[in-house]
C-alpha cells in the first residue's frame, strides 16, 4: 500500500464535495423527476385538452387502410404514455418493493444504486412521453391529411349488363349515375336488381 | 462525555489511523470504507464511486459506455458522521477531521 501523505486543504473541499453531492443525489434526481413528470404532464395536457390534437371526430371517415394504420399508431401511442407515465412516477416517487433486509448494500451504496435506477427510470420516461406525444401529433396528422373513406356506389343490373357508378340525380324514371367511364342514365324500368356496395369491382 | 467540537483538521496520524483500521468493501458501483473516525472514533461509512447524478442528465450516450474508471489510488476523505460536533456549519457532517486513503489495488 502506497504512503497517502498529509491532506491539503483542497482535499478536505474534494472530499466535502463529493460527500454532499452524493449525500444530496437521491433528492435531486428525484427533484428533476417530479419537474420532468409535471412538465411533460402538462404538454401532453395542453396537447389534448387545447384542442391542438384535435384531428376528424371520426376515424370510420378515414379510408379503411388508413384508419387501420391510426388505429395501430394510436395504440402505440397509449403503449409509449402508460410506460413513460409509470417510468416518470417510478422515478419521482421510487419503486415500491419489500426486500430482504439481509440483502440490502450499505446505505451510501444503496442510495447510490437507487440513484442511478431513478437516473434510468427518468432517462427512458422522457423518451416514452416524448415518442408518446410524436405518436399522437403523427397519429392526428394522418386522420388530418389521409384519403377519406370512399362514398358508397350503386350497381344496377339492367338488361343482364352491370352498371356501376355513384348517384348523380334521380327523376323522371331515370337515374344517372357517375361510373369510371363517364355519366350513365339509366332507364329504372329496365332496372331487374340495384345492389348498394362499397366500391365498383 | 464532552463533545469535541467541530473543527477542519488533519494529522498524519489520521491516515495511518485509518489504514490500520477501515475495511474496505468492493461493490459493483464503487468502493466502501468503513471504519472509526480516527478523531472522534464514530464509525463512518464513506463511498467512493466514480459516477453521480447531475442535471445535464440528457447527455444521452452514444454506443457502449466506456467501464468506469478505477478509484484514485489515493483519495481524500472526510468525516461522515452524524453525531453532534458544536460549531459544526449547517449544510455539514462529520466533526472536520480529513485525511488521505490510500486505496488498496485489490481490496478483499
Amino acid at each position: 500500500m502506497t504512503e497517502p501523505g498529509t491532506a491539503s486543504p483542497a482535499d478536505l473541499r474534494r472530499a466535502q464535495q463529493r460527500e454532499q453531492l452524493l449525500r444530496d443525489e437521491l433528492p435531486r434526481v428525484r427533484a428533476a423527476a417530479l419537474a420532468w413528470r409535471n412538465g411533460l404532464g402538462a404538454l401532453l395536457a395542453g396537447l389534448l385538452g387545447f384542442g391542438l390534437v384535435k384531428g376528424r371526430t371520426d376515424v370510420g371517415q378515414l379510408d379503411e387502410r388508413w384508419a387501420a394504420t391510426v388505429g395501430v399508431v394510436l395504440l402505440l401511442a397509449l403503449i409509449a404514455g402508460t410506460s413513460g407515465a409509470l417510468l416518470l412516477l417510478r422515478a419521482a416517487h421510487g419503486r415500491p418493493a419489500v426486500r430482504a433486509l439481509a440483502k440490502l448494500p450499505p446505505g451510501p451504496i444503496a442510495d447510490r444504486r437507487e440513484a442511478a435506477a431513478t437516473t434510468r427510470a427518468l432517462r427512458m420516461g422522457i423518451a416514452a412521453t416524448l415518442a408518446c406525444t410524436a405518436l399522437l401529433v403523427g397519429g392526428v396528422a394522418t386522420t388530418w391529411y389521409g384519403p377519406g373513406r370512399a362514398k358508397p356506389v350503386l350497381k344496377v343490373i339492367i338488361q343482364g349488363e352491370a352498371v356501376c357508378g355513384s348517384v348523380r340525380e334521380t327523376g323522371g324514371g331515370k337515374l344517372v349515375l357517375q361510373t369510371d367511364t363517364g355519366r350513365r342514365t339509366v332507364d329504372l324500368n329496365g332496372v331487374t336488381a340495384m345492389l348498394p356496395v362499397d366500391r365498383c369491382a | 462525555m464532552t463533545e469535541i467540537p467541530y473543527e477542519e483538521t488533519t494529522d498524519p496520524e489520521f491516515a495511518g489511523a485509518a489504514a490500520r483500521t477501515f475495511a474496505v468493501e468492493t461493490y459493483p458501483d464503487g468502493l466502501l470504507l468503513r471504519g472509526p473516525c480516527p478523531r472522534c472514533a464514530s464509525v463512518i461509512e464513506v463511498a467512493l464511486v466514480d459516477e453521480v447524478f447531475s442535471r445535464g442528465l440528457l447527455g444521452w450516450r452514444r454506443g457502449s459506455p466506456a467501464p468506469p474508471p478505477a478509484p484514485e489510488p489515493v483519495e481524500p476523505v472526510i468525516c461522515t458522521c452524524t453525531e453532534a460536533h458544536p460549531g459544526r456549519p449547517d449544510g455539514r457532517v462529520g466533526c472536520g477531521a480529513y485525511w488521505l486513503f490510500a486505496v488498496p489495488a485489490s481490496p478483499s
